[in-house]
């Protein structure tokens, strides 16, 4: 049953630079997922975020460790989640349409079932009228919305989204993010969702994992305990200011790495 | 440049005419000058003939000179669509087998300084008194540019690119196909635009060593006969002939590429869409920043538009 | 101390100074009497320049006053191009292209021959067994492209009687001979007589000199109107303006063509010093060809070089009634031998 449970446990992560060397760009981080909960993982650039969901979406070989998703080992299998990258890498030589059924294309689905699906959804992503249009025409929101309409019409269970909003200034942000909860709700997929914006990490997740720099490991995970249902003001409630200092505090923590090691103690696992 | 939309439609005709009416008018300046100037100086015929003189010729020899044309024509075709095809298969063996790449590109490479007048008694040994050395001579002259912007075009593509198909479970085959293929049209008809005037250049050569009839023929005889007028004639044939074929290839590609000339859709030049119509002026990047605004308004109302539908439906809940 | 060292440099500069003025007067190294003369040769430097360059080595010309450099024109056709355009003073050219240029327009002027004879031909491998013109039928003829050449062949076969359309005649360049011996065309359509045959000998490892490994039909043998080769051509305006300077060149060059046929083995080896890509057996049989085609009667009376106009008037028909010219041309003003040396 495709759920989009995943567990990762002790994963490893190891590199060759250029330089020959080998760099550890993942050290022993374990993340667990029931379905359609939504992550955030938050940390400093460069720290290895990336690789992990390069390690999920079965694209890296990890040194140690396990991937599971649904009970299946998805190590070096790429093709078991949608990943999101963080360019909206749009075919430019494709229209809106033809790009966003890239995924059932590939994998070999009937073409006509999938655009009739695709077409009716245009609406709901904000691009109607826009199905034979080449993405150079649209503005940087549309084209983010497209490569989501893109990931989500892959009809995987667990969705990866890599700093999905970094390029758009933060009005747009702040709607396209309001809007892919949205999305996240209406389609239940399970999501992990990496940004830098600790605003953008809580108001959207069910559990922030902060991590550290490289090698990353989670400094810690702050539960998210705010209505499933959120409107856009929660991120004015004291409850949200507390999540926010938790997560601002685990990122200092990074300097003074002597007390993280408790937090992550604390934060624990979901049993199930 | 204009901006607004009904001004861009209205003198699109205008700046076509005008883009053309200047060069057609600085060749014709040119021309008379030269005219007059071999007139005044009296330079003789053999020497630099007055275009009046060439023309004259060309009407009266146009028979002769069409004749010999349809054979250098056949020799020019056959011979492009064979480098095609050669550099092709060879572009692709180099972008996928680096024991390819490393063995026989520097070979290619070597071939290339060989003259081509010195190959051809060779090939006329090997393949006979026909066509096919003349053919191979033309292929191999536009063979080398076409190959390396077929590897550039291949090769150009990011790594994430591919990272991301991989992510979607495709095959080698799709990733070229749907991928690498499509990502190197632009360098694959800059060198096919190359290669056509190489072409020309090529089965006009390939007729200097080896050949009774053809265009390139035609000129070594007139040259010999210090005809020197039809020369010129043959070689504004033969040019008219290259501009020509650069500008079918050039069209083909405009036709390909349609996201690549500024073409907001592909129903663009069938219907216009109303809502586009307004905004529909990629020429200047006020406008299209206009655009990506105007268009972002739009959804975004939309957008909010179905949460507050959806929010009002639900006492202000998003299920 | 200081007057010996001075008297030292000035004795130096002394004995400098009168060298130099010696060497000024000397009227070996007078740079500035020694006019300098291009001579366009018909291609690249072959056996058939070797009475040129034989006048160069034994300073005939220098004798004459004359700094002559060669020119190779990268077509036979161009040397009268060069010539009337000043690009050089003579050029080497048959009396077709003198008459093709007259007949254009250009100012030449044949004013000596080396070759009293032009021996273009058909050669026919010996064992492809052909003994008759007639026989030619079916066969692939190779041409140089030349078009006096292909006109005169066409001329002698039909006037054998041959039918043109069962002879394959193809344009092969100036390379032959591979294509001979691998078969790919059954003749030559435009031999010349020293030079393919010896050169095809040498690839079938026979002497250079040998006649039984071909058969030879010579145009001007077969009803072609006899033709001049290898003339020396040059503008008529120059030469109006100084006709000392031409009949200065034809002196020496005369002196060495003379020398040249009587040193053949000397000849051939200064060639090959300035040029030894040059095969030196096919040098001897072709040099040896060249000189029997170098006298005729009228030499014997004119000297060497001389032309009989009466040949390039019956030659200026022919090519007009081929086709090769539109207009007459006046044959008086195309050739003259009043420069060349009194013998």
């Amino acid at each position: 049953m495709n759920v989009g449970r995943l567990e990762i446990s002790h994963l490893r992560v190891r590199y060759s630079a250029p330089d020959g060397q080998g760099l550890i760009a993942i050290e022993n981080v374990d993340l667990s997922l029931r379905a359609s909960e939504f992550a955030a993982i938050i940390g400093p650039s460069g720290c290895g975020k990336s690789t992990l969901l390069n390690v999920v979406a079965g694209l890296l070989l990890p040194d140690s460790g396990a991937v599971r998703l649904d009970e299946r080992d998805v190590v070096g299998r790429p093709g078991g989640v949608a990943y999101m990258m963080q360019r909206d890498l749009l075919l430019p030589w494709r229209s809106v349409l033809d790009n966003v059924v890239l995924g059932p294309e590939l994998a070999g689905v009937p073409q006509l079932q999938s655009r009739r699906t695709a077409r009716a959804l245009l609406k709901r992503f904000g691009l109607e009228g826009f199905e034979n249009v080449y993405p150079a025409a649209l503005s940087g929101g549309m084209r983010q919305r497209a490569a989501l309409l893109r990931t989500i019409l892959c009809e995987r269970p667990l969705i990866l989204l890599d700093e999905p909003f970094g390029a758009l200034d933060a009005l747009t942000r702040a709607a396209m993010s309001e809007w892919l909860l949205g999305i996240q709700r209406e389609f239940r997929r399970t999501m992990i969702l990496i940004t830098h914006d600790p605003d953008e990490a809580i108001y959207l997740s069910d559990r922030v994992y902060v991590a550290t720099p490289r090698p990353m490991q989670i400094a810690g995970i702050v539960d998210v305990r705010l209505p499933r249902d959120r409107h856009r003001d929660v991120t004015l409630t004291p409850e949200f200011a507390a999540h926010k200092r938790e997560v601002l505090a685990y990122l200092q923590q990074e300097r003074d790495p002597a007390d993280w090691s408790n937090n992550r103690r604390r934060a624990g696992r979901y049993d199930e | 440049m204009s901006i607004s939309s009904e001004t861009q439609s209205r003198s699109r005709y205008g700046v076509r005419a005008r883009e053309v009416a200047a060069p057609a008018l600085l060749m014709f300046l040119c021309l008379a000058v030269w005219d007059v100037a071999v007139r005044l100086l009296d330079v003789p015929a053999f020497v630099l003939p007055a275009p009046t003189a060439i023309l004259a010729t060309m009407v009266q020899d146009r028979a002769l000179i069409f004749s010999q044309l349809q054979i250098t024509m056949f020799e020019i075709v056959t011979g492009y669509f064979l480098a095609i095809i050669v550099g092709f298969c060879v572009s692709v063996a180099i972008v996928y087998s680096a024991a390819f790449r490393r063995g026989v590109l520097p070979l290619i490479v070597a071939a290339q300084t060989i003259p081509v007048i010195a190959i051809a008694p060779i090939l006329v040994i090997w393949f006979g008194y026909n066509y096919v050395p003349r053919v191979i001579i033309t292929a191999l002259v536009a063979f080398f540019p076409l190959a390396i912007s077929f590897v550039t075009g291949l090769r150009a593509l990011e790594a994430e690119w591919i990272n991301f198909f991989r992510s979607l479970n495709a095959t080698p085959l799709q990733i070229f196909f749907k991928l690498r293929f499509p990502a190197a049209l632009p360098n694959i008809f800059a060198g096919l635009k190359v290669a056509t005037t190489l072409a020309v250049v090529g089965a006009t050569i390939s007729e200097w060593v080896g050949a009774s009839a053809g265009l390139g023929y035609l000129m070594a005889q007139d040259s010999a006969q210090i005809n020197t007028t039809r020369v010129f004639a043959s070689l504004v044939v033969l040019g008219s002939c290259g501009m020509a074929f650069f500008a079918i290839i050039s069209m083909i590609e405009w036709l390909t590429m349609p996201w690549a000339f500024g073409r907001l859709n592909r129903s663009q030049w069938r219907r216009r869409n109303r809502e586009q119509a307004s905004d529909a002026n990629l020429s200047s990047t006020a406008t299209e920043h206009r655009l990506g605004r105007a268009a972002e308004a739009e959804p975004r109302d939309r957008v909010t538009a179905t949460l507050t539908r959806t929010v009002s439906g639900n006492n202000g809940r998003i299920k | 101390m200081t007057g010996t060292l001075w008297r030292r440099r000035s004795l130096i500069t002394a004995a400098i100074g009168c060298a130099a003025v010696a060497s000024l007067m000397n009227p070996g190294y007078a740079q500035d009497k020694l006019v300098p003369f291009k001579v366009a040769l018909l291609t690249q430097p072959g056996i058939w320049d070797a009475p040129l360059f034989a006048a160069l080595d034994q300073k005939f010309f220098e004798a004459e006053n004359l700094q002559v450099s060669f020119i190779s024109p990268a077509t036979p056709a161009d040397g009268v191009k060069l010539v009337a355009s000043g690009g050089a003073q003579v050029a080497t050219a048959h009396s077709t292209e003198v008459l093709i240029a007259r007949s254009r327009g250009l100012p030449v002027v044949s004013i000596a021959s080396n070759h009293q004879y032009g021996t273009a031909g058909i050669m026919v491998p010996a064992d492809a067994g052909v003994t008759t013109l007639n026989q030619l039928e079916g066969k692939t003829l190779g041409v140089t492209g030349i078009p006096f050449n292909k006109v005169m062949l066409e001329y002698t076969l039909q006037r054998a009687g041959v039918d043109l359309s069962k002879v394959n005649i193809v344009t092969v360049g100036f390379t032959p001979i591979p294509l001979l011996l691998s078969k790919r065309i059954d003749g030559l359509g435009d031999a010349i007589t020293w030079s393919e045959p010896a050169m095809y000998n040498t690839q079938i490892s026979k002497p250079a000199g040998d006649k039984s490994t071909y058969k030879y039909f010579a145009f001007y043998e077969n009803g072609v109107p006899r033709y001049y080769t290898f003339g020396i051509v040059a503008d008529e305006r120059a030469v109006a303006k100084d006709p000392e300077l031409y009949r200065r060149y034809l002196r020496a060059w005369k002196k060495g063509l003379e020398w040249t046929v009587k040193n053949q083995k000397a000849a051939i080896d200064g060639l090959r010093k300035h040029h030894p890509e040059i095969n030196e057996a096919e040098s001897v049989a072709n040099l040896s060809e060249i000189v029997r085609i170098s006298e005729s009667p009228e030499t014997q009376k004119g000297g060497l070089g001389w032309q009989d106009p009466a040949v390039w008037a019956k030659q200026e028909e022919f090519m007009r009634e081929h086709k090769l010219i539109d207009a007459k041309v006046d044959v008086s003003k195309a050739v003259r031998n009043d420069l060349l040396p009194k013998s």
